[in-house]
């Protein structure tokens, strides 16, 4: 009906070596526009949000979705002519040795854990018909992918000095019981035997 | 005329035989007559129910249930289950199916902005403010099959697989809350223009819905523009797509046109008159009116 006229305007910061665009609308703004409420924020929704994602040590949960080989396919369930046709099923599969967007330790884990699901030419396949639409599958499986890697990554803490020092003591005490008791069951056996006649013992019979 | 023929033509003019001009046999009537008849005679003494003398005779035995037990009208614990209804709102459900069809067969227009007017001008819903409709939620029915790159603007989403299936085609949805006032404006926008009233200034949200529309997970029109680009990359990998870079598309000026709170359509601001009969727009002049809308 009645079309707005929008001014992009462009600002290049110096300091971050990057371009910010800000889009102002021209036009109507309000008390309670976007400006006022969040006047630090970049009103541009469609940009790229400027947060470093990529795993060099640790696994970040980001996975790049170019690197996935994603096919749909038909399910396996029984539902007559509906589900022969429609492809809701998914199944992701990616080359484990050559993903350089997992670092390396964790990719050998990987191949350690998961090798019921690695093939011969080394490629991890998930597959998921959970549910009847193709999205919520796809969702299925890359949930399932990233479990397994974090997983594999999964660094166990270790113990502090504390808790050393406390199992020390621990051992020390359950040892220290263990020869008590034995030494007690050990008596009493050799007092159920007959007693044994020395120069001291005749003194007192 | 003989009878014989009066007799034809009166035939031809009745309605059709049917269950409702039959009269019943005339033993169903007299049995109905026999169970609602008061009892006679030496029957009746006993059949009537009332004692000779005594309470009932007198017309004063006490009300129902009353007695050794509670009733059970005060037994039965009270559950209001529709209490407020009636201030409700309500939002009537439009698919993606839907809204990828209206876009195939050129009923919506995807290179516009899509809006609440523009889905009730399409006469697919039957939007009626009266009713408490305060405008329009997206259902995920279709989100497979759905193609389309928009900017749609609904009233209420609940799950997230719809957000997802539109933004990974490249589109932007946003959720807006609308006044009473500007449902009916938009629903029936030539009505409204006739009408010769202001256009309205659209409020804040009511206390149980703030939270939902500063949310950026629900891509409230009040929410942070910073969580929501952080979050549209949230649904992205949990979907299992590539946000399309939009940096060089021809659409993108379109894609990032967003309403301010307070408007209603792009391009009018609240207080403007609209006169579509001498195709012209009369703005407020005074410094009170202007800065009433403008708050």
């Amino acid at each position: 009906m009645f079309s707005l006229a929008t001014k992009l305007s462009f600002f290049k910061n110096s300091l971050i070596n990057r371009s910010v665009t800000t889009i102002v609308q021209n036009g109507y703004k309000s008390s309670i526009s976007l400006d006022k409420l969040y006047p630090k924020s970049n009103h541009d929704i469609l940009a790229k949000p400027n947060l470093n994602l990529e795993s060099n040590e640790n696994f970040t949960g980001f996975i790049p979705i170019d690197k996935l080989i994603i096919t749909q396919k038909t399910s396996s369930k029984p539902g007559g002519q509906h589900v022969n046709k429609t492809q809701t099923g998914v199944e992701i599969r990616f080359h484990v040795d050559s993903s350089e967007w997992i670092p390396k330790w964790i990719r050998d884990k990987l191949k350690q854990i998961q090798i019921n699901r690695i093939n011969k030419e080394g490629y991890l396949i998930v597959r998921s018909e959970k549910t009847r639409k193709a999205l919520l599958n796809q969702a299925d499986c890359m949930e399932q992918i990233r479990s397994m890697i974090h997983q594999a990554s999964y660094k166990p803490k270790g113990l502090s000095a504390d808790e050393k020092l406390k199992i020390d003591i621990d051992k020390k005490i359950a040892d220290g019981r263990r020869l008590v008791d034995k030494r007690t069951r050990s008596e009493k056996k050799s007092n159920r035997k007959h007693p044994i006649y020395d120069s001291i013992s005749d003194y007192y019979n | 005329m003989a009878s014989v023929e009066k007799a034809l033509l009166m035939l031809r003019n009745l309605p059709r035989v049917a269950l409702n001009n039959i009269k019943e046999f005339p033993e169903v009537i007299k049995e109905r007559k026999k169970q609602h008849a008061l009892p006679r005679g030496k029957d009746a003494k006993f059949k009537l129910g009332a004692d000779h003398k005594g309470a009932a005779q007198r017309m004063s035995r006490p009300r129902l249930g009353f007695g050794k037990s509670t009733p059970g009208y005060l037994r039965v614990p009270k559950e209001y289950y529709y209490e407020g209804h009636h201030l409700l709102r309500q939002y009537i459900p439009i698919s993606l199916l839907q809204i990828q069809r209206l876009i195939d067969l050129g009923r919506l227009n995807p290179n516009e902005p899509i809006d609440l007017t523009d889905i009730c001008n399409t006469k697919v819903l039957m939007l009626d403010p009266n009713k408490r409709h305060f405008g329009v939620q997206l259902t995920d029915e279709g989100a497979d099959i759905f193609k389309a790159k928009v900017n749609i603007e609904v009233q209420w989403i609940l799950s997230e697989l719809t957000i997802a299936a539109i933004e990974k085609n490249g589109g932007v949805v946003t959720t807006k809350y609308y006044d009473r006032d500007c449902v009916y404006a938009m629903s029936d926008t030539i009505n409204f223009f006739s009408s010769g009233k202001p256009i309205p200034k659209n409020g804040t949200p009511p206390l149980n819905a703030i939270e939902y529309y500063t949310s950026a997970s629900n891509r409230g029109y009040l929410a942070n523009p910073d969580e929501i680009r952080v979050e549209r990359l949230k649904l992205a990998q949990k979907y299992g797509y590539t946000l399309p870079d939009l940096e060089k598309d021809p659409l993108k000026e379109m894609l990032s046109k967003r309403k301010d709170p307070r408007q209603i359509w792009h391009g009018l601001e609240p207080g403007w008159l609209v006169n579509l009969k001498d195709q012209c727009i009369l703005k407020p002049a005074d410094k009170e009116w202007i800065d009433y809308y403008k708050s």
